[in-house]
């Protein structure tokens, strides 16, 4: 008896694991449109969800600029066609988060002149999407996120369900790039504060945004002499002085390079 | 009973259907083999000059018409996508080779279009260009730097001088006086795709300036101004080298790396900071490296210190329990320090009290970061190393430094302390190195073997440097062959297509 039940419980387990629905979508002769990773990226796996989610901040840019674009690669699977073909990107809302406003923090999708740039050219697969922000005083106070997510239509339906949607948090504040995630906390960087950012631009006369970092990140040499130059700046700026009086953040930390 | 008849079902049924139908795809012929003559293993080519000329001969054991495909690919390439250039279709290949000096793969494709079986066949090419296999002289003329090229056609004795090959090449000699010159194996440098690549190179550094070339070409891949990522305020260097893994670089004392094996764009980091207070320290010249240890020693503090590429801070190193000689603060100066194996990283350092200057004192080091060991004896006044100068170890072989006192060149067995006069340089003539280097080539490189101590002297601005064999530990009683030509010498170096990164020690 209890090797009938034995065996139940094992058969029962296997067949509810082994078969799992693939995420990817086979080609069924339907257009489809998904987000993914710089065309250049491709061959390597691990980058078919990257840049899900980007930071721009206009603190960088002097003060007569009031547009920044920021651009998400979109790929199509299907056919190649011999025209042009458009397609759709909406808004959606983010739960607990101050959600972009179109017309006030970026170009809505529908303005005809960003729409007209939302389009696959004839005979390619891929396209820069790009997400017009604009510089409105709120954005001084706090980040925004703007959620975007394609939207089927007469030449695409959707693709595959988790590469749907890009999402970019912007401001014209001090803003954590993105890629100064926990590991490069710990490596490198240590615990992000705006005032720390603040004094990494003010010494380097670098942005230290994302595309600075993921530049310097990939560069040991380049890292190393930016890090040095922080490090010995750090120790001059606190020489002499007592701990209490080291240079600390705007939660009262003190500020380190690990 | 009934579950177990289950179970047998259950595994009879998958095992039934984990068998494919037999399709008969048995053979009973014999298979087919080409084999091939006329293609050598190795060839070696100058660019530019020589030609490929090949003439296989293939047959198979079936009935066969052959087509032919030749190529030619890095042998190196890091590009896994690489592609293979194609350079012939027909038997017989004439192909004048015009590629960069370094080795390449040759493959042969031969197919068999009755049956459409192919068989691949390979040859390693070596490719040289003139300046690819010979002896380089460093050497300063009116306080600038350039680099004399020794032709060595049949063997390794040097045949024709090529003055200034460095300022002829790249139009102008280097700033300053000579510090080294090194052969570096993979420094990254562009290739025609503006892809960095390692490159087979050339590094001459003086106090002022550096030039790193392609072996190839001589052409100039970094200097000072590009060799840093933010370029030092003061030029003072001191060395370059590598341990296999990393490069260094000491500039001003202060250490700087660089990733040897791996993607780069060969430029070196900001200057490594010895803790985390940025205290002060200067480095000496003077360094042990092998694989993928490196050790220095700080003037300022009188200590050693190892260093790895990833960590911005130099590491301080912690004494073994039975040393005669503390690693850290202690009061010395060093006059010299230089690899004597490495099968074992071992080295020999000379000191000079600075309390008292007339205590000096020569030390057996054996470096690690954690059990650092250094056996220490104070030199009596009455030695000659005491007051020596061109210091030179050997390498792995006898256990002799040499060195010289005044116009005279002395050995001092490192076991017995006994010194011995070797050889003494003419009246005219006052010596400015003493440099031991050892290649063992094999094949065709045999005749290219060498074993010298090498005893570099200046005579109202002209040099020469005098190749002594040695036996024993003893040099010969004249030189195997004397390089000349005019400036000061400063090192000599033999370079050839299979020197390699741990053909000659990173150390001075």
């Amino acid at each position: 008896m209890k090797i009938r039940v034995y065996t139940f419980i094992l058969l029962s387990f296997f067949s509810l694991t082994t078969c799992q629905k693939s995420k990817e979508l086979l080609y069924t002769d339907i257009a489809r449109i998904q987000f993914g990773p710089d065309p250049a990226k491709i061959p390597n796996v691990s980058q078919v969800t990257a840049d899900t989610l980007k930071t721009q901040t206009f603190v960088y840019l002097p003060s007569f600029i009031f547009t920044d674009t920021v651009f998400f690669d979109i790929h199509t699977m299907g056919r190649l066609s011999d025209r042009d073909r458009p397609f759709k990107i909406k808004q959606v809302q983010v739960k607990n988060a101050k959600n972009a406003i179109a017309g006030k923090h970026y170009k809505a999708f529908d303005n005809p002149e960003i729409a007209a740039r939302y389009v696959i050219k004839a005979g390619t697969v891929h396209t820069r999407v790009p997400i017009v922000l604009l510089r409105d005083v709120s954005l001084r106070d706090e980040a925004y996120v703007l959620k975007l997510e394609v939207e089927e239509n007469d030449c695409f339906k959707l693709g595959q369900a988790d590469l749907l949607w890009r999402k970019v948090i912007f401001s014209d504040l001090m803003m954590r790039p993105s890629i100064w995630n926990e590991m490069y906390s710990n490596l490198y960087f240590g615990t992000y504060s705006e005032v720390k950012h603040q004094f990494m631009v003010d010494v380097t006369e670098q942005r230290w945004d994302q595309e600075f970092m993921t530049k310097i990140l990939m560069d040991t040499e380049q890292l190393h002499y930016w890090l040095g130059m922080l490090k010995s700046a750090l120790i001059e700026e606190n020489r002499g002085k007592e701990v209490k009086d080291h240079k600390r953040d705007e939660f009262g930390h003190l500020i380190v390079f690990p | 009973m009934k579950a177990l008849e289950i179970l047998i079902v259950f595994a009879l049924s998958i095992l039934f259907y984990s068998c494919n139908k037999e399709m008969g795809r048995d053979r009973f012929e014999e298979l087919e083999s080409i084999t091939l003559t006329g293609l050598q293993a190795h060839y070696s080519v100058v660019s530019g000059i020589d030609s490929l000329i090949i003439d296989p001969v293939p047959s198979s054991n079936k009935e066969a018409e052959f087509e032919y495909l030749w190529g030619i690919y890095d042998i190196r390439n890091e590009d896994p996508y690489a592609a293979m250039d194609t350079i012939g279709k027909s038997k017989n290949l004439v192909y004048p080779v015009n590629k960069v000096a370094k080795n390449w793969y040759l493959s042969l494709q031969i197919k068999n279009k009755k049956t459409g079986y192919s068989e691949y066949f390979k040859s390693t090419i070596d490719v040289a260009t003139a300046y690819t296999r010979g002896w380089y002289v460093i050497k300063e003329e009116n306080d600038r730097t350039d680099m004399d090229f020794f032709t060595t056609p049949n063997s390794v004795i040097a045949d024709k001088r090529v003055e200034n090959v460095y300022s002829f090449v790249n139009g102008e000699k280097l700033k300053g006086k000579p510090v080294m010159m090194r052969f570096l194996n993979d420094f990254k440098a562009p290739n025609d795709k503006g892809e960095y690549s390692p490159t087979r190179s050339i590094c001459l550094v003086t106090n002022e300036d550096v030039g790193i070339m392609t072996l190839s070409g001589l052409e100039l891949i970094k200097d000072f101004k590009t060799l840093f990522h933010g370029e030092p305020s003061k030029r003072n260097m001191q060395m370059i080298g590598n341990n296999f893994t990393n490069y260094y670089l000491i500039n001003d004392g202060q250490l700087h790396s660089m990733i040897g094996q791996g993607p780069g764009t060969g430029t070196f980091g900001g200057r490594k900071l010895k803790d985390t207070q940025d205290t002060p320290y200067f480095l000496s010249p003077f360094h042990l490296m092998y694989t993928n240890s490196a050790f220095f020693f700080d003037e300022t503090s009188s200590s050693f210190f190892s260093a790895d590429v990833r960590n911005m801070n130099l590491i301080p190193v912690t004494d073994d329990a039975d040393v005669t000689l503390s690693s850290t603060n202690n009061n010395k100066r060093m006059l010299y320090m230089g690899i004597r194996t490495t099968g074992y990283l071992t080295g020999y350092a000379i000191f000079e009290d600075k309390d008292d200057l007339s205590k000096r004192s020569i030390a057996q080091i054996i470096p690690s970061v954690s059990q650092f060991k250094i056996y220490h004896k104070t030199l009596d006044s009455g030695q000659k190393l005491y007051k020596g100068d061109n210091f030179a170890l050997i390498y792995q072989e006898e256990e002799v430094m040499y060195f010289s006192l005044g116009k005279e060149v002395w050995s001092r067995n490192l076991s017995n302390n006994k010194e011995k006069l070797q050889f003494t340089v003419p009246a005219n003539e006052e010596i400015t190195f003493i440099r031991y280097r050892k290649f063992s080539g094999s094949g065709p490189e045999a005749d290219y073997s060498y074993n010298y101590v090498m005893v570099g002297t200046n005579d109202g601005g002209q040099y020469k440097v005098r190749m002594f064999t040695k036996s024993g530990g003893d040099l010969s009683a004249s030189p195997a062959f004397i390089l000349e030509g005019k400036g000061i010498a400063k090192d000599a170096l033999f370079v050839g297509p299979t020197i390699n990164n741990l053909t000659y020690p990173f150390t001075f």
